[in-house]
C-alpha cells in the first residue's frame, strides 16, 4: 500500500499591480486586477514552437516541394523561390517573437511587424505568383490572386491590431494584462 | 499606494472574489480588429472550401452547338462560327472567354477571333459564340490563298475564373492546313478552231474545293492578242462546287474575226464574294 501523496501546494497569489491613483472612488477601475504573468521561459518554449511550425509550412515543406518535385515538372511558379523562403523565415521568426512577447510591450510591435511580413509575402503573391504549365504544343496557368488578395485583408485587420496593441502598451504599460493573463482564482465580470 | 479592484463578492466558503471591471477602449479596439482578421480568414477558408468541393461534386460540363465549325463568306471575309454551350451544375460563378489565331507558317496573320467574357452562373447553361474572321484585305492581298492550300498554325485559348477566386488558362497549338476553295486552280486553253467564220478559244477549268463550305465564285475568261491590248473575247463561268468536289469544265470563248491568236494568252479571274483575284496568264497553244 502506498503512502499518500503530499497535499498539492496552494496556487501563488496573483500579481496585484499598483492602480491608477486618480481613478475616482467607487467608479469601475479600468485595466486595474490581478493577473497571472506566465513565466517567460514558457513563453519563450511557445515562441520557438510556433516559430518551428511556421518554419515548417512557410519554409521548409515550399523548400523540399521545389527541390525535389516542381524541379522535375515542367512548371514555372513565376517567382524566385528564394523570396518565398526567405519571406517565411521572416514571417516564421516574428510569429515567434509574438507569442514570446506577448507579457512584454514588445508584443504589439512584434504583432504588427509580423502582419506587415505577411502583408508583404501575400503582395509578393499577389504580384507575381501564376503557375504555368507547358508541355509540347499545350500549355496552361493557374493563379489564385483574388484569394491572396482576400487574405490580404485579414492581415491588415491583424497589423491594426498589433498597432493598437503597440499604443496601449506605451500608454498603460498593464493595462491589457488583467485580461490577457487573468488571475486564476479570481471570478471577472465585464458587466457595467 | 496599492489598492485592488472592485470586490463584489466575498471569498468566503472556497469561492473565489467576483471582480468587476470594463475593457479599456483600445484594449476593446485591438480585439475587434483580431477578430475582425479571423473572421475574414474563416470567411475566406470557408469559401474556398466550399468552393473546391462543388467544383469536385458538379464539375462544369461543355458541348458543342449545333452548326459549330461553320464557315460562310460575307462581305467582311470568311467567317467561321463556333458554339461551345457551357452548363454550370455547381455552386459557384464561373466565367469563360475563348479565342484562337490563325497564321501561315511561313509567316503572316491569317484569322483571329475571340469571344466576349461570358459569365456562367450556378444552375445555368450559357453559349459562347466565337467568330473567327479571315478578313477580304487578307484574301486580297494574299490571293494565292484562294488557288493553293498551304500549312499553318493555329493558337486555341480558353480562359476563365472560378467563384471569383481563381484564374486559369489553357492553350493549344496545332499544326493545321488552309484549305483552298479553288485549290489546284488550272486554266488550260485548248488550240483554237475554226468554224462557220469564227474563231473558238476551248478553255478547260479544273480544280478541287477544299474548303468546308461550297464554292459560289465566278470566273472571268478573257482572250488577249500577243503584247497584249484590246481583248479579243471573253466569257465567264459560274464556279459551283461543293466542299470536297472536284470542278472540271470546258467553256468556249468565240473570238473576235481579225484578232491575231498567235502567241496570245488566256487571263482568268475568280471573282469569291468581296475578293477578286487575277490568275497569271496562261498562253495559247
Amino acid at each position: 500500500m502506498s503512502a499518500a501523496s503530499p497535499p498539492a501546494p496552494p496556487p501563488a497569489p496573483p500579481s496585484v499591480p499598483p492602480t491608477d491613483a486618480t481613478a475616482p472612488q467607487g467608479a469601475p477601475m479600468v485595466g486595474v486586477g490581478p493577473y497571472d504573468l506566465p513565466a517567460p521561459a514558457w513563453q519563450v518554449a511557445k515562441g520557438i514552437a510556433k516559430a518551428g511550425t511556421i518554419f515548417f509550412f512557410l519554409v521548409l515543406v515550399p523548400y523540399v516541394f521545389f527541390t525535389t518535385v516542381l524541379i522535375h515538372l515542367p512548371i514555372q511558379i513565376g517567382l524566385d523561390p528564394s523570396l518565398y523562403l526567405g519571406l517565411g523565415t521572416t514571417i516564421a521568426v516574428l510569429g515567434g517573437l509574438v507569442t514570446a512577447t506577448r507579457a512584454t510591450r514588445a508584443f504589439g510591435l512584434f504583432k504588427a511587424l509580423s502582419h506587415g511580413a505577411k502583408i508583404t509575402y501575400l503582395v509578393v503573391l499577389v504580384i507575381g505568383t501564376r503557375a504555368t504549365l507547358a508541355v509540347s504544343h499545350v500549355s496552361a496557368y493557374f493563379s489564385a490572386t483574388p484569394l491572396f488578395e482576400l487574405l490580404l485583408i485579414a492581415s491588415v485587420f491583424g497589423a491594426a491590431s498589433g498597432i493598437v496593441t503597440f499604443l496601449e502598451d506605451l500608454k498603460h504599460p498593464t493595462e491589457r494584462y488583467p485580461f490577457d493573463f487573468p488571475a486564476k482564482n479570481v471570478m471577472i465580470s465585464t458587466l457595467p | 499606494m496599492n489598492a485592488t479592484p472592485p470586490v463584489v463578492g466575498s471569498s468566503a466558503a472556497g469561492v473565489p472574489p467576483l471582480v468587476r471591471r470594463n475593457k479599456p477602449p483600445l484594449y476593446r479596439l485591438a480585439r475587434l480588429l483580431r477578430w475582425s482578421g479571423i473572421l475574414a480568414v474563416l470567411i475566406v477558408v470557408l469559401y474556398l472550401v466550399a468552393s473546391i468541393v462543388s467544383l469536385a461534386m458538379h464539375p462544369p460540363q461543355v458541348r458543342n452547338g449545333a452548326g459549330a465549325g461553320t464557315t460562310l463568306q460575307t462581305s467582311e471575309g470568311l467567317v467561321t462560327s463556333e458554339v461551345l454551350y457551357v452548363w454550370n451544375n455547381g455552386s459557384f460563378p464561373m466565367t469563360f472567354s475563348v479565342g484562337g489565331v490563325l497564321a501561315l507558317k511561313a509567316g503572316g496573320l491569317l484569322a483571329e477571333g475571340s469571344s466576349s467574357s461570358v459569365t456562367v452562373s450556378p444552375g445555368t447553361e450559357v453559349p459562347i459564340n466565337v467568330h473567327v474572321l479571315l478578313p477580304t484585305r487578307t484574301l486580297q492581298q494574299d490571293g494565292y490563298l484562294l488557288y493553293r492550300s498551304v500549312p499553318t498554325v493555329g493558337w486555341y485559348w480558353i480562359n476563365g475564373s472560378y467563384a471569383s477566386m481563381f484564374d486559369f488558362g489553357l492553350a493549344m497549338e496545332s499544326d493545321q492546313n488552309w484549305s483552298a476553295p479553288y485549290q489546284g486552280f488550272t486554266v488550260t486553253p485548248g488550240t483554237p478552231t475554226t468554224s462557220g467564220g469564227n474563231t473558238i478559244v476551248p478553255v478547260r477549268v479544273n480544280f478541287t474545293n477544299e474548303a468546308s463550305y461550297a464554292d459560289t465564285g465566278a470566273l472571268t475568261l478573257s482572250v488577249l492578242p500577243a503584247g497584249g491590248g484590246t481583248s479579243c473575247g471573253g466569257g465567264s463561268l459560274s464556279l459551283a462546287a461543293a466542299p470536297g468536289s472536284t470542278f472540271d469544265q470546258t467553256t468556249d470563248i468565240t473570238v473576235a474575226s481579225g484578232c491575231n491568236l498567235a502567241g496570245g494568252q488566256v487571263v482568268a479571274t475568280i471573282t469569291s464574294g468581296a475578293v477578286t483575284v487575277t490568275l497569271p496568264p496562261e498562253p495559247l497553244p
